[in-house]
């Protein structure tokens, strides 16, 4: 019998409670890698391809801009779909995103049904347009 | 009374039904994300009382050091967990403390406002640990 093999996705956030809310609720259907520092999770992505990453803006040491740039610039990372979170719903803080690369933008708090569709729209952009 | 008494208790009871009590905080959101996992839910909670307790020391510091770049960079860091676990007193004390520090200055009306954050996360703490059964420390 085949083996299913979940899509994995990447949460970088500093917030512990915001990393455990996403992993409690996506591991039903992902797998999912929680990581609180953008430095960790790019060591991490060294030797891992996920095929979706979450990645929080205000950080410690490295924010989410620069997290954004360097897994831009990295070869194996340069197509993966980022979606950003921010506590920020300026429009300024979106387009500074999707200028460096960024998928999406999901304002914190974000609405879990959101998130499911954002997460679903990112890892299966064909089947999602099918669907309309 | 258990964790999942508990639970269960605040999934079929609508927010602040019990007129003679307002609850301070509602986890609807939170069960939904955990998917009724009540292990999580505790999870979260356990994680949730000892994140406010942290911020809420360090803006305290930060205030007597009229450090406001590091108050407002706590409160935004912090305040969309307060939607998550509905305690929403706490996050209008957030914004209405916001924007007195975006002024930058130190006031009567500021300080009154950090010690009313303050006091209103230890009630939030003090509620949640009672109904979960969490040890005081």
């Amino acid at each position: 019998m085949n083996k299913i093999v979940k899509k994995k996705i990447l949460v970088v956030d500093d917030e512990i409670s915001i990393c455990m809310l996403l992993q409690n609720f996506l591991s039903q259907e992902y797998e999912v890698i929680t990581i609180y520092s953008a430095l960790e999770a790019l060591d991490w992505l060294e030797g891992n391809l996920p095929d979706l990453i979450i990645s929080d803006i205000q950080m410690s040491n490295m924010d989410g801009y620069e997290f954004l740039i360097k897994v831009r610039q990295r070869g194996f990372t340069k197509h993966t779909p980022i979606v950003m979170l921010s506590g920020r719903a300026e429009s300024k803080e979106r387009i500074k995103c999707y200028r460096l690369g960024a998928q999406d933008y999901l304002t914190k708090p974000f609405n879990p049904e959101e998130l499911e569709e954002l997460v679903k729209k990112n890892l299966y952009p064909i089947h999602y347009a099918i669907e309309w | 009374m258990d964790t999942k008494c508990v639970i269960k208790i605040i999934m079929n009871s609508p927010p602040n039904s019990n007129s003679s009590h307002i609850k301070l905080y509602d986890l609807q959101l939170v069960i939904q994300m955990c998917r009724g996992n009540d292990e999580q839910v505790l999870k979260m909670v356990e994680v949730f009382i000892d994140q406010i307790s942290q911020s809420i020391k360090e803006i305290e510091t930060a205030y007597f050091q009229s450090d406001f770049l590091k108050i407002k960079s706590l409160a935004h860091k912090i305040k969309p967990l307060f939607t998550y676990f509905g305690t929403s007193k706490l996050e209008k004390e957030f914004i209405l403390a916001e924007v007195l520090l975006s002024k930058e200055i130190i006031s009567s009306e500021l300080e009154l406002k950090i010690i009313n954050l303050s006091l209103i996360a230890k009630e939030v703490i003090s509620e949640m640990k009672n109904d979960f059964n969490i040890a005081y420390e």
